[in-house]
């Protein structure tokens, strides 16, 4: 199965820890008169707060939280303490994957030993009031290991909740990487990440692999004796379905396209190969996906058979699933928190700045004469920035719509490779944040900036792409240093919630602004 | 007591600057006990049904929680429980401050609210009058007055206490 970033809910359960006071009596704890000291008033006040307590935190949940059923801490002025209710809770405490506790006076203890028992994060509430911080300082003081909040504002608690199911986004990511030779590096991305173990570690993400020879034999249907790569074997190689479906989607960007330069024979390659990437995604439960390119091409292969890989990349991230070329792994994950944080679609690509030198903006690959003119004519060229690949898509700039397209071939000689193209023109002025993980997974690079305008739209090849305009050049490039080529954008300002995933996740933001 | 007030004359003769009009000490008394023997008469009503009506039930428990509240049951009033109460503590700290400080006091240091600890004081008397128990999770979820009737109805009918004593 393919679980998408979408579909990822963070499960969050009320901890309700209330007292009740079974006698009469006034002092340093109670206080009152008339009916509100008389046994019986408790049940329903605590009720009141309980229904208070829920409304706020309902009120708090945005889409992908779920709130499960509350789990009840009650005692009496018995300063009673049963096992019984902890078992109770033992069950909903395992399932969840963040306590959100109401707590008053006499209660931090019970709060307190639901974090120590069920080692889940938990967090203490604007209701608890100057409760708040007991349970947490005493918490943090126990173990580094306990991830205990205290909200003194609502607006804090919903933010959290997005960030902690962004961070569960990332931890339950599950990458099919199909790899030729070492199953770290391609040859073109050595800045991607330099120890999955690490990665896997650190940020609970799973890698799964397989192999680009046999993964090429499957596109094509099975034949006696098994493939070539496994004699013998049983391997899902291509149907009838799967040629049905590679074919109405060939027939279906065709027929939406503003202009569609390639034949469909030449398009059905790159869909049949989109449809068996997919096919292997769901078999091994991957929601991310990455292949190498100079490694895959010099095989010859993907010549033979006539495709690349961008149209399934470009699928994949209009769909909000993330995909990057060059078997970037790293950028697939930046994806992911992009994806994670925004609930939109990115787009990855060769990042780098336009420096102007000598009065003129110089150029990068993929960049044009005219394209840089153009940029030259402009008040405001001294911070230009581009990002370039050709796995643009339809849904960069609303992820529920489609946008005008473009297809058109990446091989110049023989016409393979479907690419989409995407008028980037169509969106300059749109702010935009950027990002990329570090090599070993130990910072997150997070820029900004605001779109410029495009290229490579009438374009063939990898020429597609996006000039944007950064608050500093110089800084930006080099917190960019830090992490790497292939940066992924999404449109947008989510500095701050990239910014909030990456401390959770125990990740430094570089912020380069 | 002055009987040419015209307080007295119409205790609910509500207007949003009349409570800081009331120099009188003597009028707020006044109203006080009034409020109080009003809402006395309603639970005496109730208890004298023979049988209790579902509906007389519902329009005079209505008119007890507002004489109560000190509202006027005739008044044109939003039909929240919550925003009743709001309303209810609003004028009641307009007329004077010593007449929240029951539900000031009954707060507790753990977050509860003024209006709160009033809808519990409320429910408390309710439960003593009519010798039921409310549940205490429907009572905190209730958000009008019909609703609450409709839940003390359904208390009722449990008690053997009203057995015989409802409209069947």
């Amino acid at each position: 199965m393919i679980q998408k970033a979408a579909d990822v809910k963070l499960k969050v359960l009320p901890v309700l820890a209330t007292a009740e006071h079974l006698y009469y009596y006034e002092g340093p704890c109670r206080f009152g008169f008339g009916e509100a000291l008389q046994p019986g008033y408790d049940r329903l006040a605590n009720a009141q707060k309980v229904e208070q307590f829920l409304t706020k935190v309902k009120e708090c949940c945005s889409e992908g939280i779920e709130l499960m059923e509350p789990v009840y801490l009650e005692r009496t002025d018995d300063w009673d303490n049963h096992e019984a209710m902890w078992e109770k809770a033992a069950g909903p405490a395992r399932e969840c994957d963040f306590a959100v506790c109401m707590q008053g006076i006499a209660c931090d203890d019970l709060i307190m030993e639901f974090g120590e028992r069920f080692k889940k994060p938990i967090a203490t509430t604007p209701i608890s009031g100057f409760s708040g911080t007991i349970t947490v300082a005493t918490m943090k003081a126990k173990s580094a290991d306990y991830e205990a909040y205290g909200f003194y504002k609502w607006e804090d608690l919903a933010r959290t909740m997005r960030t902690l199911r962004a961070r569960k986004v990332i931890q339950t990511t599950r990458i099919l990487c199909i790899t030729r030779f070492g199953s770290t590096t391609s040859y073109s991305s050595v800045d991607s990440f330099n120890s999955y173990e690490a990665i896997t570690s650190k940020l609970g993400v799973r890698f799964r692999f397989l192999n680009l020879h046999e993964f090429f034999d499957q596109l094509s249907p099975a034949v006696e004796g098994g493939n070539p790569t496994t004699p013998g074997r049983k391997t899902p190689d291509l149907t009838d379905e799967d040629l049905k479906a590679a074919e109405a989607i060939t027939d279906e960007l065709i027929a939406g396209a503003e202009e569609c330069a390639m034949a469909r024979e030449k398009i059905l390659p790159s869909a049949i190969a989109y449809v068996m990437i997919r096919k292997n995604m769901d078999l091994k439960d991957c929601c991310g996906f990455t292949m190498p390119c100079p490694d895959a091409c010099s095989t010859r292969r993907l010549n033979e058979i006539g495709f690349t890989a961008c149209l399934t990349h470009s699928l994949n991230m209009e769909q909000g699933i993330p995909s990057a070329c060059e078997y970037d792994v790293d950028a697939v994950l930046s994806q992911q928190a992009l994806i994670a944080v925004s609930g939109k679609r990115p787009y990855m690509g060769n990042t780098c700045p336009i420096p102007m030198e000598n009065g003129h903006l110089s150029a990068r690959f993929g960049t044009t004469p005219e394209q840089l003119a153009k940029l030259e004519a402009l008040a405001d060229n001294e911070n230009l920035y581009m990002m370039q690949h050709s796995v643009a898509h339809r849904r960069i700039a609303d992820p529920d719509k489609n946008a005008k397209y473009a297809i058109r071939n990446f091989a110049y000689d023989q016409g393979f490779g479907a690419t989409i193209r995407y008028d980037f023109d169509a969106d300059a002025g749109r702010k935009m944040t950027f990002c990329r993980f570090s090599p070993d997974g130990s910072k997150l690079f997070i820029g900004s900036g605001e779109i410029v305008m495009g290229g490579g739209y009438a374009g063939y090849n990898c020429s597609q792409l996006v000039y944007f305009k950064v608050k500093d050049q110089a800084k930006t490039w080099k917190a960019q240093c830090l992490a790497g080529n292939h940066c992924t954008l999404v449109y947008g300002d989510y500095v701050r919630e990239l910014t909030d995933l990456a401390e959770s996740l125990g990740v430094e933001p570089v912020v380069a602004d | 007591m002055s009987g040419s007030s015209p307080i007295w004359r119409n205790p609910w003769a509500w207007s949003p600057s009349w409570p800081t009009d009331m120099a009188d000490t003597e009028q707020i008394k006044e109203l006080i006990l009034s409020s109080k023997r009003l809402a006395a008469a309603d639970m005496a009503a109730i208890k004298a049904a023979a049988p209790l009506t579902k509906a007389f039930f519902a329009e005079t428990l209505r008119c007890y929680v507002l004489h109560k509240y000190m509202l006027d049951p005739a008044a044109e009033l939003p039909e929240n429980f919550s925003a009743l109460t709001e309303l209810s503590l609003a004028r009641s700290m307009r007329i004077s401050p010593e007449l929240v400080k029951e539900f000031d006091l009954a707060k507790s240091c753990d977050g509860a609210s003024s209006a709160m600890a009033k809808k519990v004081l409320l429910f408390m008397a309710i439960q003593r009058e009519l010798g039921i128990e409310l549940p205490a999770m429907e009572s905190a979820r209730l958000t009008t007055l019909a609703a609450l009737a409709e839940l003390a109805w359904g208390e009722l009918e449990k008690s053997p206490a009203w057995e015989g004593k409802l409209e069947a």
